[in-house]
């Protein structure tokens, strides 16, 4: 059964004068990916604190909670934006360091959460010499090797090459579908949020402005159906009508329709009713299109 | 858990390049003095390199407690302005967070990481003060012991010259951790670790000022750290540094134990 792995009840955070956070209310599930994604400045490593509980919000509360978590569990796994290792010491070493202060899992777990972020536990190469991209890893590595219940992610991709990332959304969603682990990533890389997200929290000036499900949003857009002519038009319209379906003319020979039905029963039923068709799109708004007229048009 | 998380700060400080380089090269200048300023080692003739020993030969003491001086002040200045810039860098990097969310109390993981720098710039001050002793041991004579060499406590020293030459490197190690703490304490309000780590030697360069005014025994910085005054001893040695390492260490605590160091815009980027 999914349960709650954090909640944020009316959360917000206040420096001076300025709210960084405002009115936050959200639930991240156990095998959850949750995205969230907004311009700079709009709060997104500020909640991130705020759920790890490096830092308290100004006002509402945060529930993560301890019970049922596996033995030794770190709870909390946290990878900021930032990946401020020991420079002149290898990955493991400045892992094992880590591990140490809880002191809760073995030294194999500590290698095989380095080898699950592609990278070697055995190289005795130091972090100085890492490549940014290597320094994220073993930063999501440090998150994931305790085994946490909730993963706090800060731009995760940043600096990643493109097989990085590929490898890196592939970890995550076995890291949630698999260990049930509930993953909030902040990103403003919205390929790929929407790529390995169940949910996208899209945020401006610290307030949510909309929850976008991946998923159950893509299943509910609109079709756009194209007859051969203008004719068939009209036989289409008095169908709709007949069948209570929501729809807008957008060109002479196309309707753009709100279906409630899969879109194989339309078309059945669109050629028993000998309407002519010439195509048939479906076509989700993508979260960028979201973003741009939500969060930058304003609309 | 307080243990293991001194025991990681012992481990990232002590084997930092920086940390090893300036062990090295402190060890390397102190041996230098104890082997050239000395001369051949044997009876001293005319000229600078007299003995100071009555009998006038040169010792292991008076090589090691009169001509590597110089190095006594620089040990902890050195040490303790790399261990204590720490802090800083912590705080700058991020790192504090992924040490933060383990320990799961700010005041545990602040304590835990000021007692390190403690540690890490006591051991690195007292055990290079030691090396420098065996060095000298190695070198030359270890008697006969004259009490003229040293500034204070001479009864003590004739009569337990290795127990003095033990309490001497402790005195060193409480200067450290003292210019360590001035580091941390320098850390609440200036967040560039270089500059942190500069403080203390401006620190040391400025308690020339109050002192001269109040010729206060404690503000007298240079002496306390470099045992080159006649009216001091081991207790109110202990006792000016013990003032210093509550104050600093104690200010630090109380500051990076409260959210609101961390809690600024600026600070909350990282």
């Amino acid at each position: 059964m999914n349960k709650a792995m954090a909640t944020a009840k009316n959360v917000g955070k206040a420096y001076g004068e300025h709210w960084a956070l405002k009115d936050i209310n959200l639930e991240i599930m156990t095998g959850e990916i949750v995205g969230f994604v907004g311009p700079n400045g709009c709060g997104k490593t500020t909640l991130i604190k705020i759920l790890a509980g490096l830092i308290t919000p100004t006002e509402g509360t945060i529930n993560v909670p301890k019970e049922g978590l596996i033995p030794g569990s770190a709870g909390i796994g946290l990878a900021m934006e930032s990946a401020p290792f020991a420079a002149h010491l290898s990955g493991y070493k400045n892992l094992e360091l880590l591990a140490y202060i809880k002191n809760v899992i073995s030294t194999n777990e500590i290698k095989q959460a380095i080898q699950i972020v592609g990278l070697d536990p055995g190289s005795g190469k130091k972090v100085g010499h890492y490549s940014f991209g290597m320094r994220q890893r073993l930063a999501l590595a440090q998150a994931i090797m305790e085994r946490p219940r909730l993963l706090l992610l800060d731009e995760p991709t940043n600096g990643l090459d493109a097989q990085a990332i590929i490898e890196l959304r592939d970890t995550l969603k076995s890291l949630a579908k698999e260990n049930g682990i509930a993953i909030f990533l902040a990103s403003h890389l919205l390929t790929e949020v929407e790529n390995v997200c169940d949910r996208v929290l899209m945020v401006k000036q610290g307030k949510i402005k909309k929850t976008f499900n991946i998923k159950s949003d893509n299943e509910r857009v609109p079709v756009i159906v194209q007859t051969t002519d203008a004719s068939d038009i009209e036989k289409l319209l008095i169908w709709l009508k007949a069948h209570g379906q929501t729809y807008q003319v957008i060109k002479a020979n196309e309707v753009s329709i709100d279906i409630n039905m899969p879109v194989p029963k339309l078309v059945n039923s669109l050629v028993q009713a000998n309407i002519n068709i010439e195509g048939i799109i479906k076509k989700a708004p993508t979260l960028e299109e979201e973003f741009i007229s939500l969060l930058i048009k304003g609309e | 858990m307080i243990f293991r998380q001194i025991t990681i700060e012992l481990k990232r400080l002590m084997t930092r390049p920086i940390y090893l380089i300036a062990f090295t090269v402190l060890i390397l200048l102190g041996m230098g003095l104890i082997y050239f300023s000395v001369g051949d080692g044997g009876p001293a003739g005319p000229g600078e390199h007299a003995a100071p020993d009555a009998s006038g030969y040169w010792t292991a003491w008076s090589a090691l407690l009169t001509v590597a001086l110089p190095v006594f002040l620089l040990i902890p200045v050195f040490i303790g302005f790399i261990a204590g810039a720490s802090l800083a860098e912590d705080r700058h990097s991020g790192y504090w967070q992924f040490a933060l969310i383990r320990v799961n109390s700010r005041l545990k993981w602040v304590f835990g990481k000021i007692v390190g720098i403690f540690a890490a710039s006591f051991a690195g001050s007292s055990l290079s003060f030691l090396l420098l002793a065996v060095f000298s041991f190695l070198l030359y004579p270890s008697a006969p012991l004259d009490a003229g060499i040293v500034r204070f406590n001479q009864e003590f020293f004739s009569t337990n010259p290795y127990l003095y030459l033990g309490l001497v490197a402790v005195m060193l190690g409480l200067g450290a951790g003292t210019m360590a703490g001035v580091a941390c304490l320098a850390s609440i309000w200036i967040k560039n670790p270089y500059a942190v780590g500069a403080f203390p030697i401006a620190f040391l360069l400025f308690s020339i000022v109050p002192y001269s005014l109040t010729r206060l025994q404690i503000l007298d910085l240079f002496s306390l750290l470099s045992l080159q005054r006649t009216g001091l001893s081991f207790e109110n040695i202990t006792f000016s540094w013990l003032i210093y390492l509550m104050v600093c260490y104690g200010v630090t605590i109380i500051f990076f134990g409260r959210e609101s160091i961390f809690n600024n815009k600026k600070g909350a980027s990282r």
